[in-house]
């Protein structure tokens, strides 16, 4: 099914946002990344935008880089998708990602997943985004796929099937 | 980047973990030349090939006169071969992540020692973690925490083979920002260790 969609790649720090029924807009390898889906509709259209957040505070330095960072992201996306002629009352959001991936270790190395996920949660509900599911924590890597298209969300760890994250449901977490 | 004294310094530290990881597999294990690079992190994270595909890593984190992260990923293949080399089949999977780690805590520790040891520094090594998962995912979460400029990390990096069965693991040594700015002023024309 794939390769009847032309796969954009959101890559560490990025963010896409498409209204292409042929787009598959991808986050590969989340590991204490999280991707962040919000979407919206252009009259009837499906829009949709997915940034790869590597870290959960920017410390006023996001710049030109304002998915990488937790505390930046939900307002860069969010303003994208209204650039994109989506109203701001009709946002939702998904999310995935922000494992603990190195068990054991201490530091930011253990800790830095958590407080991504954490951090995003806060700045959609200050955003009035309602977050309608969300696959977080644990210990694997994850890959977010939006079909763009399909008018859905789906989540896959290593090796395994691709789970349905939106619209039927959350996926853990 | 004046990246040449990099180079020479990053060939003899893998030729010391080349060493030392022959003498614990009992086979002959070799670096290739590595190349050095500072690498926008989205590009970076491909540096093993596919971001999906399965991996074995240990990650090994150093603190003091230098600060940054040691990463060995291997193909699951390859880390299975590695395993075998030192353990009699059916030795169970804890002795096998313990494998792992130790090959990651000798070139670690080899790599450190010897730039420690040309400049005199004080540098210590976290204990190895060792994880399973998709190789993205991997660096993803490893590779932002010592990013040496703005969104990008120095990448010094290389691949190992062996003579006997093929293996396929890939060194990365990410400093951060600091300490890249330290390892710089010391391989300066004029610093305290040129023409060494």
């Amino acid at each position: 099914v794939a390769a009847e969609y032309r796969v954009v790649v959101a890559g560490l720090g990025e963010r896409r946002v498409s209204a292409d029924p042929g787009d598959l807009l991808v986050a590969y390898g989340l590991g204490s990344c999280v991707g962040l889906v919000i979407w919206g509709w252009q009259g009837g259209r499906f829009v949709a935008g997915l940034a790869h957040v590597v870290m959960p505070d920017s410390r006023g330095q996001a710049g030109a880089e304002p998915a990488k960072y937790a505390d930046t992201a939900v307002a860069d996306l969010a303003a994208a998708l209204r650039r994109a002629g989506c109203r701001p009352d009709g946002l939702q959001a998904v999310m995935a990602g922000g494992a603990a991936m190195f068990r054991g270790a201490s530091g930011a190395l253990g800790e830095i997943g958590a407080a991504n996920a954490a951090r995003l949660r806060a700045e959609l509900e200050r955003a009035g985004i309602p977050l309608r599911a969300a696959a977080v924590g644990g210990e694997r890597g994850r890959t977010l796929r939006v079909w763009v298209g399909g008018q859905r969300i789906t989540v896959s760890a290593v090796g395994g099937a691709e789970v349905a994250l939106w619209p039927t449901g959350a996926a853990g977490g | 980047l004046p990246d040449l004294d990099l180079v020479a310094l990053a060939a003899h530290a893998l030729g010391d973990v080349s060493d030392r990881l022959s003498a614990l597999l009992g086979r002959s294990l070799r670096a290739g030349p590595p190349s050095v690079a500072l690498v926008p992190l989205a590009e970076a994270v491909r540096a093993f090939g596919s971001e999906e595909a399965p991996a074995v890593a240990v990650v090994v984190s150093f603190t003091g006169d230098l600060v940054g992260q040691i990463l060995l990923l291997w193909t699951e293949a390859s880390a299975g071969r590695l395993v075998r080399w030192c353990l009699p089949p059916g030795a169970g999977a804890a002795l096998e992540e313990s494998v792992v780690a130790e090959v990651g805590n000798v070139a670690g520790s080899a790599f450190v020692s010897s730039v420690a040891d040309r400049f005199a520094w004080g540098i210590q090594l976290a204990p190895p973690v060792v994880v399973a998962d998709m190789a993205g995912a991997v660096l993803g979460s490893v590779l932002p925490l010592a990013e040496a400029a703005p969104g990008s990390v120095l990448l010094v990096r290389t691949e190992f083979s062996a003579a006997e069965e093929q293996v396929r693991g890939l060194f990365l040594l990410a400093p951060d920002g600091p300490s890249l700015a330290r390892l710089l002023a010391r391989l300066a024309p004029g610093g305290p260790v040129r023409g060494r």
